[in-house]
């Protein structure tokens, strides 16, 4: 607790297990009481970096600093972070303030300073009524309360979350999102909040690392990662649905560039700044809110309607390409019917080799 | 009815089980609340008069207390050093990564199944080498390093079976390995902790054959070695030894009925999400 509320920084983290590299040169910045949220598939490495952090496990290569301080070779207790498990990890053998003060009590602190932080932070996380209870009695939302609040007791330099709220049904985890949405603007700790959900990490973080097979793929704003992915994974990993993919050959006709698909039996037409990938493999993306219906575009056969709420997700096929397309309002187009697709201004993402390519002079 | 055929043959067995292997404790009951002349009546009378006089005889004309305090020392001290290191050695080898531990676990089964006769001569004779015969450390020494391997596999198999993510709560929580131990692990482990020294105490508190060999000082013997050499030189008390036998078993029953609700206490639930 030396500097109020120092930032995080990792430089090119890496860890094997049994021979695999499991993080790979994972290098990101949290500014001080920023909130970043490290989003990526199970078996990425998110759980190993958080965990590498808090000093559970010893990285192979690179530096933590918390702070100015480096602590990759200090043990957890040195490194004052606070974790809040996947599981809850509650102490069974403690009731709820027992669990709360737990972090206090170890650190030796007066029995009179433990009694009043566990009161605050029951207070905050409206747990005064089940002080006396053990975790066997309480529900999964409430262990979760119990979770984030002995985390916060500590008022440790640093919280680590490791998939807080994916043991919580639908409800619960939409009404916690927001409830710490709220702790984190009151108490402005530095935050490393790891998930596989996208809407949560679009949701919550400030900045969003997505990570896949133990590399960092893009780090940015939320906006930005779903605006304008670095590659072909992020651009197929956030987003929901997920983004429509054509994989092409680009070709030199009198009237521009055009992408050739011969699985979706068409030929789209690109921007002029592509025309020097001529003869280039190229994948071009667009999510399914960027797919407008009407009386031009190409043809497709609707094969099925998605209804969610108020708005639908249409599937189409034209050859062996299969789209999804939002459709707005209702009244829905049947299942069979021919409609025509088109892409909307701006909403193409073009990736060569997986990488996504930027017009010139838009400086990615 | 089938139902009802059923539950009158599980009565009957478990009843006969009951009667089995309660059956010889019950008669040595009974014999030691009667006289010499109705433990010696032919036929025997199964009801006993309810004397005590082979109670005041065990511990008047025997030291059976002298006995009770040498099993205590021995079971007892045997118990705690036993245990002291079954925890360390079970928690190491269900948590850190050792080397060839399945190694050293099959090793320790091994060392367990040893026959005992084998071991005698040379237990012996290191006894003698550390003038350790007809002393308490000499028998509790042998008796930890045979309970040792059962401890150790009670133990590990329970502290295995505690979620990992708890110790490291309480390491993220400020926590060193060792006060990670004590604070979390410990007390979550109790019921193993109970079930491996009520294993090793009732071992130490009947074993025999060690005691008889090492023990030769009658000051120093403990219950059931005493017990052994009551006879008298022309008669054999049984009386004394069914009274001193019945006094000898009551605190085994005490320490298991005692604990048995700790030991079934699932203290773990609730620790994460099942």
């Amino acid at each position: 607790m030396s500097d109020g509320n120092p930032g995080l920084r990792l430089e090119g983290l890496g860890k094997r297990l049994g021979g695999v590299a499991v993080l790979d040169r994972v290098s990101l910045t949290a500014a001080p009481g920023e909130l970043v949220v490290i989003l990526g598939p199970s078996g990425c490495g998110k759980s190993t970096l958080l965990r590498l952090v808090a000093g559970l496990e010893e990285a192979d290569a690179g530096r933590i600093l918390i702070g100015d301080q480096e602590v990759s070779r200090l043990s957890p207790r040195e490194r004052d972070v606070a974790m809040v498990f996947q599981s809850y990890a509650l102490y069974p053998h403690l009731d709820v303030a027992g669990n709360l003060g737990f972090g206090l009590k170890v650190r030796g602190a007066p029995r009179a300073e433990i009694a009043q932080r566990v009161a605050e932070v029951a207070e905050l996380l409206d747990l005064g009524e089940l002080l006396r209870r053990r975790p066997a009695q309480l529900s999964g939302g409430q262990r979760q309360r119990v979770a984030i609040g002995r985390a916060i007791a500590r008022r440790p330099r640093l919280f680590l979350f490791d998939e807080p709220l994916s043991n919580l049904d639908a409800r619960l985890r939409g009404q916690m999102r927001v409830e710490l949405m709220r702790l984190h603007r009151r108490l402005g700790v530095t935050t490393l909040y790891v998930t596989h959900d996208q809407v949560e990490a679009l949701t919550l973080g400030s900045q969003v690392v997505v990570l896949a097979r133990g590399q960092v793929q893009q780090i940015g704003p939320p906006a930005e990662i779903h605006a304008r992915p670095a590659n072909l994974f992020v651009a197929g990993f956030v987003g929901s649905p997920p983004m429509n993919f054509l994989a092409g050959r680009v070709e030199l006709a009198e009237g521009g560039p055009g992408l050739r698909c011969p699985e979706a039996e068409l030929t789209l037409a690109l921007p002029a700044w592509l025309a020097d990938q001529a003869g280039a493999e190229l994948v071009l993306g667009v999510r399914p809110e960027g797919l407008v219906l009407g009386a031009d575009g190409f043809a497709a056969r609707l094969e099925l309607v998605e209804r969610v709420g108020g708005e639908a997700w249409l599937h189409l096929a034209r050859g062996r390409q299969v789209w999804v397309a939002r459709a707005p309002a209702p009244p829905w187009p049947a299942p069979g019917e021919t409609l025509r697709l088109a892409l909307a201004p701006g909403a193409a993402h073009y990736f060569r080799a997986g990488q996504r390519l930027e017009p010139p002079g838009d400086g990615a | 009815m089938r139902g009802g055929a059923g539950r009158v043959a599980f009565w009957g067995l478990a009843g006969l089980l009951l009667a089995w292997s309660l059956g010889p404790f019950l008669w040595f009951l009974l014999t030691s609340l009667k006289t010499p002349l109705e433990v010696t009546a032919m036929p025997p009378t199964p009801w006993p008069s309810g004397s005590l006089d082979f109670y005041r005889a065990a511990f008047g004309r025997h030291d059976l207390l002298g006995f009770i305090l040498n099993s205590a020392v021995v079971a007892g001290g045997s118990t705690l050093i036993s245990l002291g290191l079954a925890c360390l050695a079970g928690y190491a080898l269900a948590r850190l990564p050792l080397p060839g531990r399945g190694w050293i676990m099959a090793g320790l089964l091994l060392v367990g199944m040893f026959p005992q006769v084998a071991l005698a001569g040379p237990v012996w004779e290191i006894l003698r080498g550390l003038g350790w015969l007809n002393t308490y450390p000499g028998l509790i020494l042998p008796y930890v390093t045979l309970t040792l391997p059962l401890a150790v596999w009670v133990l590990t198999a329970f502290f295995r079976g505690l979620p990992a993510e708890l110790e490291e709560a309480a390491l993220c929580d400020g926590c060193g390995r060792l006060q990670a131990f004590t604070r979390v692990v410990l007390p979550l482990a109790a019921p193993g902790v109970f079930t491996a020294a009520i294993l090793v105490f009732i071992y130490a508190w009947n074993e025999f054959f060690f005691a008889l060999l090492i023990m030769t000082d009658r000051a120093r013997q403990t219950l059931p070695v005493g017990i052994a050499l009551f006879q008298g030189q022309y008669t054999m008390p049984w009386g004394e030894i069914a009274a001193a036998s019945v006094v000898a078993t009551l605190p085994l029953v005490l320490l298991v009925l005692l604990f048995q609700r700790r030991i079934a206490r699932g203290l773990t639930a609730g620790a994460v999400k099942g």
